[in-house]
């Protein structure tokens, strides 16, 4: 027994150490599209709903801090807040996708900000698109965490599954974080 | 510091964990909005907008992803 | 039997995800009014590419690399390892989604000589056309004979077909390369530090198999209209030319998953998988190769695809990324993908260079000179090699004050790759020098990565560069630097290895006829093309007009690629043989201290029975202690 949760913990730390070196690779894409965007846009900016990219940025940061409460109570074994929170998490995501895609696209299309009208329409539409498509793939991930946590896969000692999505999760956060300035406050309106 | 941990309940562990997940939120919370406010302000100050992103990262990536464990610490503690 | 492979079954399911991937966005568009039913003329791109993104993956699908993934999806749990099936005959593995990481790194090997003689058949076809002044054969006339679809595009110049073989020759011997680095880090980085696998073998076999569409994807662009943008697909040509060039734009983006998943996995490997006792500086040398390798392959990649994604998406959905006329910069399509392309030479060259410093120690019989150097300065082209990259863009019309940071940067390199060549020397010096074939090719590798490195600086000169960018002198010294630092590296590493894979020796004799046709032609070819830049040939062009002398060069570079060819079927023919009815090695063939050589060929199914133990350097030839104790006691820890 001592050995198969050695093997388990060998295993966990090999996961991570492979999780994080993703979490490297992918963070290059982000940074070449801020480069995009700051190649091509310099101290301009597209013009965009100020409350809505608040909005959702709100949205998003609450996401990260109940998943991280999910995560936290699963390695206390709690597998009931685990549920609970995960599923907040979900939602959370769910409507910050919908923020974006759904409503934001719309909106700036409807002020003649569309895929082909300017640089700023192409890079407003490639840098959100990206970031949906990452949360999209972090929701999935979220759900099969949730599906396997409700029927008891996980326990405090193994869970690693949740913690990769989790951190997943809050490197989608962190995306955001650099991507929400880019786009919504740094620069000025182009005119 | 470690042995201080050990003497605590699960239970206690927990919460002071979970606390701590809610201070960041507030921390990251001010933050987003202080970002807000100098774009409104002040626009031509760019840097203080990136200064506070990667102040925000900075906690996410410590308290939220842990990213210490990558490096073996932390281990025990969630 | 081969009916129910992995292999056929994914290309099945890519030619049936591919039917279904047009009907569906072709359905999505007319839902969406983007434009009506018919003529089917307007929905051709967007519903071509949607049908190769859904092809490529239904071709992971039924091929089932993701069974297990899905599995544990549903909470199921896997074996680490799915034992061979006994009642299958031998090849059976190869064809099918296998872990362990020496099947997969045959499937790279083989894999990568297959994709290497496309590449090398387009060169043979346009070598023919610059064989002489005049000869346009590679036209459009017979490109519309050849090929289907031809109402589908139009003709952007009329060499197209010309245009195509050259860019394609450049794009798939890319990829061919990128195999081949994943077979040599797959086969061996688990091998030499002593682990049974690596670190994520699901993974493993993923970055192996998104190969096989991806290869089918570039190679389709052929039929398609071609592209005429050269390897490198700058926009705004890549934007204007024909279908083609989305087929190489998306199946370079999967080649360059499996560089990103493979490198994960080098790297998880390299740092967490490591025989007791063996530190950073205990390991075989190629493993520090292997592991530089990764780390550029893991970060830089991602731009090559982020800028390929962008063009794509400006095709598509006119996003004007590289559009002048709206705010756009095609300059910023270089940056991205030569911080990419740029560093992608060093993933090419370190794991050859690496061959060369793991094998000259065993045929010179002498330790390796600066083990610590020569480990370091693999580290140190991989970093300098990512602050290099806008030296391709000196003539690009970029801001004139970033040349000279570019252009010392780019000198820099030479000093840890000069680190290397100084060791090489410090190791053949005074040593008992066997002249087996692999040592012909590690020799033939120095002596030619030495003219690509001489030729070089040139280059990375801005003052030079602005007369030799864009010649032929350029392609010479790329050939140099790909041929050393890649191509006879590899052979080396085929003929040293051959009996881990096969427990036969590849016969010496054609090895080393083989060897002694290739690396000449091989010099007339490069020296050749060197040549014809300086006196004014430009890369890319299908026909030239600058006179006789240059024209004599150009007929011999033609022959000397044949040559080259026909060396390779030498190899080729040499391998079958061997493989059928060769000499049966057991043992360490080459005398080797390295822990893979310690046990028996080919090598058993889970590498190592037992755990060994470091207890030594690895390249003490000649000192009597051992490097690898193959039978510790073992320890009371019990870890």
């Amino acid at each position: 027994m001592a050995a198969h949760a050695a093997n388990y913990l060998t295993k966990t730390a090999n996961n991570r150490l492979g999780l994080w070196l993703f979490i490297l690779s992918d963070s290059f894409v982000f940074g070449g599209l801020l480069v995009t965007r700051f190649v091509l846009l310099g101290d301009q900016r597209p013009e965009l709903s100020q409350g809505l990219g608040l909005a959702v940025t709100l949205i998003l940061l609450l996401s990260s801090f109940f998943m991280n409460r999910g995560e936290v109570e699963m390695a206390h074994g709690n597998q009931k807040g685990f549920v609970r929170n995960t599923t907040i998490t979900l939602a959370l995501g769910i409507a910050f996708l919908i923020g974006v895609v759904g409503v934001e696209w719309p909106l700036a299309a409807a002020h003649g900000l569309t895929t082909d009208s300017s640089a700023a329409g192409a890079v407003f539409y490639i840098m959100t698109g990206f970031h949906a498509f990452h949360v999209l793939t972090g929701v999935f991930l979220m759900y099969v965490v949730l599906r396997l946590g409700r029927k008891g896969h996980f326990t405090a000692e193994k869970h690693w599954p949740v913690e990769a999505a989790a951190v997943y999760w809050h490197f989608i956060d962190v995306a955001w974080i650099f991507f929400y300035p880019a786009l919504y406050l740094m620069g000025l309106v182009a005119g | 510091m470690a042995k201080d941990k050990e003497v605590k309940s699960v239970d206690e562990r927990r919460k002071e964990v979970l606390r701590n997940g809610a201070i960041i939120l507030s921390l990251l919370g001010v933050l987003t909005f202080g970002e807000f406010l100098v774009a409104v302000i002040a626009p031509p100050w760019t840097f203080i907008l990136w200064i506070a992103a990667l102040w925000k990262t900075f906690y996410v990536v410590k308290d939220y992803m842990h990213i210490g464990r990558v490096f073996g610490g932390d281990g025990e503690a969630h | 039997m081969f009916l129910r492979s992995a292999l056929f079954k994914g290309l099945l399911g890519q030619a049936v995800g591919t039917v279904i991937g047009v009907a569906f966005v072709w359905m999505l568009r007319i839902l969406f009014g983007a434009a009506p039913a018919f003529p089917f003329d307007a929905h051709r791109e967007p519903a071509l590419v949607g049908g190769a993104v859904i092809g490529a993956i239904s071709f992971m699908v039924f091929a089932g690399v993701f069974d297990d993934w899905f599995k544990w999806t549903r909470g199921e749990s896997t074996p680490d390892h799915h034992e061979p099936d006994k009642d299958k005959p031998g090849w059976w593995r190869y064809f099918n989604v296998d872990y362990d990481h020496k099947i997969i790194g045959v499937q790279y090997g083989v894999t990568s000589l297959i994709v290497l003689g496309a590449g090398g058949i387009l060169a043979l076809l346009f070598r023919i056309e610059l064989a002489q002044q005049g000869i346009t054969f590679l036209n459009n006339e017979v490109f519309d004979l050849l090929f289907i679809g031809t109402e589908w595009y139009q003709h952007t110049s009329a060499a197209d077909l010309y245009n195509t073989f050259m860019s394609l020759h450049g794009m798939v011997m890319i990829a061919s390369i990128l195999l081949g680095v994943g077979a040599m880090s797959n086969y061996l980085v688990p091998l030499m530090i002593g682990a049974n696998d690596m670190a994520f073998p699901r993974l493993n076999a993923f970055a192996y198999w998104v190969n096989v569409p991806g290869a089918l994807l570039l190679l389709s662009s052929l039929f398609l209209g071609g592209f005429d943008t050269g390897w490198t697909g700058y926009p705004p040509l890549s934007v204007r030319a024909p279908i083609g060039v989305q087929m190489f734009l998306l199946g370079v983006y999967l080649v360059g998953l499996s560089s990103i998943f493979g490198a994960i996995n080098v790297i998880v490997t390299t740092l967490r998988l490591r025989a007791p006792g063996m530190t950073m500086f205990k390991m075989p040398i190629f493993v520090w190769a292997a592991f530089a390798t990764a780390i550029i392959q893991l970060t830089a990649t991602q731009l090559i695809g982020l800028s390929f994604q962008l063009v794509m998406f400006q095709r598509l959905l006119g996003m004007g990324f590289f559009d002048g006329t709206v705010g756009g910069n095609p300059i910023l399509f270089q940056h991205l993908f030569w911080f990419y392309s740029h560093p992608a030479v060093y993933v090419f060259i370190l794991p050859g260079l690496g061959v060369i410093s793991e094998l000259l120690p065993v045929f010179t019989r002498k330790p390796l000179f600066g083990y610590k150097w020569i480990a370091l300065s693999s580290l140190g082209i991989a970093l300098v090699g990512f602050f290099v990259w806008a030296h391709h863009m000196f003539t690009s019309g970029m801001t004139s004050y970033l040349r000279l940071p570019f252009m010392y940067s780019t000198l820099l390199v030479a000093v840890p790759t000069g680190v290397k060549f100084f060791s090489w020397a410090g190791t053949l010096w005074r040593g008992k020098i066997h002249l087996d074939t692999p040592m012909l090719f590690v020799l033939g590798s120095i002596v030619i990565f030495l003219l690509g490195g001489v030729s070089g600086p040139p280059n990375g000169t801005v003052a030079t560069d602005l007369h030799l960018h864009d010649t032929y002198w350029v392609v010479g010294h790329f050939h140099d630097t790909m041929f050393g630092g890649y191509i006879f590296p590899l052979f080396a590493a085929i003929y040293y290895w051959f009996p881990k894979m096969s427990g036969k020796r590849l016969n010496e004799f054609w090895g080393k006829v083989h060897f002694w046709v290739m690396f000449p032609a091989f010099l007339v070819m490069t020296l050749g093309q060197m040549y014809v830049g300086l006196h004014g040939m430009r890369r890319r062009i299908a026909d030239y007009d600058l006179g006789p002398v240059v024209e004599n060069v150009q007929f011999w570079i033609t022959i000397a690629a044949f040559v080259i060819f026909s060396s390779i079927l030498i190899f080729l023919v040499n391998a079958y043989f061997t493989a059928k009815r060769g000499e049966v090695v057991e043992g360490n063939v080459w005398n080797s201290r390295s822990p893979e050589w310690q046990i028996p060929n080919p090598a058993p199914l889970h590498n190592y029975s037992k755990q060994f133990a470091v207890i030594g350097e690895p390249y003490d030839y000649g000192h009597g202690d051992e490097y690898v104790n193959m039978n510790p006691a073992p320890s009371p820890a019990g870890d």
